[in-house]
């Protein structure tokens, strides 16, 4: 699915929280329909970085190149705003907002920020919840549904904006273990629709069977990266050896 | 005059007529103040969390000022001190104790408005405002569509506390003359040196109108409750 048009060109990000260095000088590309994961232990920096990528949180340095246009730290928020509106991003806690119904909740942004019609809102939303198996939840409230169901409606809800990239930041970590496998079936079907997927996880399995690209952070830094089968069978730095011995 | 009848007959015939006089006057001091207090309030709570530091500053120096000292003092200021310093300064203006009233009261309430929307909107996690702007609504949309309408069922106990609180310190402007149902119940005592029962007369009338506040605000919060709100 892969094509070699680069979505998003990251350069020589840092972020510090007061003296404390998170990501030290990232730089990586990602290209169009490519599904990377990046793996680490905790206090890596992995969710930091996937915060940077959409500027939830602000770099210290560096900056971003998204299909031509330059962002970094001092870009004003309104241009911030436009292109987070082109970045998905699903939580670890789901984040759904609980005054609106599951319909109100993927319809209120692209009605509010792509100035959609409602109709057509309705419509997308629709076809979209029918993808992630959910049309018969379209009037519920996200406090009648399990934790599963209520992350699958967050992903139809960031899809909705039809993102160029989504972002994933411990999806399933939140989730009982008998919810992880429906969650995970939809971000699998997603990569297959050639979607371009950064996902921070810790489902090694499910890293190896959908990823195109492997990251492995430690300690603010990419320490190494390849295909699923080099980083998984044959890693060459001792730190990632030591990681993957641990699960 | 008066002092000879019973209890009844002089609720009936003295009490009761003036009484629904000054009920009146504390319902229109109690609802245009609340109201004025609603909006001020949600506008001060706004600049207090505004990122912009000379309005947050503002808004902190007007909460601490009117939290700070009594109301009392503020009306009998609003009164008597405000009218010398716009002479002062040529201001042609004149505050009767009705304007006056209105005045302190919803400065007053406003600061302590203020105080319960700014912990409602506080008191929403995080991760609402950041999935909201991950979805690219700006920093106002997400306030206004998405924080500010979690807040409405969390604030409704507080704001009612606030509002009886108001209602019960209107009788604070018996001091300047207006004739409220406090007012009221006392010129009636000392007319006809009748005093328990204008006193229980005006206790009454300000539970009748906090009961009826009461009522409505649980009403209010179970058909929000039903609405599916947070």
């Amino acid at each position: 699915m892969q094509s070699n048009e680069v979505i998003l060109k990251i350069s020589h990000l840092s972020k510090f929280f007061g003296q404390n260095e998170v990501l030290k000088d990232i730089s990586t590309e990602i290209t169009k329909g490519e599904v990377v994961v990046i793996i680490g232990p905790s206090g890596s920096g992995k969710s930091t970085f996937l915060r940077c990528i959409n500027y939830l949180e602000l770099p210290t340095s560096g900056e971003i190149n998204f299909k031509g246009q330059i962002l970094s730290h001092s870009t004003k928020e309104y241009v911030l705003d436009v292109y987070r509106a082109n970045i998905g991003m699903v939580f670890q806690n789901f984040n759904l907002f609980p005054h609106l119904t599951v319909l109100e909740n993927i319809t209120l942004a692209p009605t509010l920020v792509c100035k959609v019609t409602h109709e057509e809102a309705l419509l997308r939303a629709t076809e979209l919840l029918k993808n992630v198996g959910l049309s018969e939840k379209t009037h519920a409230y996200p406090r009648d549904l399990s934790g599963g169901q209520q992350q699958r409606v967050a992903i139809a809800r960031a899809l909705a904006m039809k993102p160029d990239v989504m972002l994933f930041d411990e999806a399933t970590s939140a989730l009982d273990p008998e919810l992880v496998g429906e969650v995970l079936k939809v971000m699998r079907d997603l990569a297959h629709t050639g979607m371009t997927m950064v996902i921070v996880t810790h489902e090694m399995d499910f890293a190896r069977e959908v990823s195109d690209r492997v990251i492995f952070m430690d300690k603010g830094l990419i320490i190494e990266q390849g295909t699923p089968l080099e980083i998984f069978s044959a890693p060459k730095e001792k730190r990632t050896i030591d990681f993957l011995k641990k699960l | 005059m008066g002092s000879e009848l019973s209890f009844w007959a002089f609720s009936q015939t003295i009490i009761i007529p003036r009484l629904a006089e000054g009920i009146v006057v504390t319902l229109k001091l109690t609802l245009i103040s609340g109201i004025c207090g609603l909006i001020l309030g949600m506008i001060l709570a706004l600049m207090r969390i505004s990122k912009f530091k000379v309005l947050s500053w503002f808004s902190l120096l007007y909460i601490t000022l009117f939290r700070g000292t009594p109301l009392l003092l503020q009306i009998l200021f609003i009164y008597f001190a405000l009218p010398t310093i716009f002479e002062a300064y040529n201001i042609n203006m004149v505050l009767d104790s009705f304007s006056a009233g209105i005045l302190a009261l919803s400065l007053n309430s406003a600061a302590y408005l203020a105080e319960i929307y700014r912990a409602g909107i506080l008191s929403i996690p995080k991760g609402q405002t950041e999935a909201a702007r991950a979805l690219g609504l700006s920093r106002h949309q997400t306030m206004y569509k998405i924080i500010i309408p979690q807040t409405y069922r969390r604030i409704i106990p507080p704001v009612v506390n606030e509002l009886s609180a108001l209602t019960k310190e209107t009788s604070l402007v018996s001091v300047i003359s207006l004739s409220e149902l406090l007012y009221v119940t006392q010129r009636i005592g000392s007319k006809y040196l009748r005093v328990w029962e204008v006193y229980i007369w005006a206790a009454l009338g300000y539970l009748i109108i906090v009961i009826a506040l009461s009522i409505f605000a649980s009403r209010l919060e179970k058909h929000l409750e039903q609405k599916g709100g947070a």
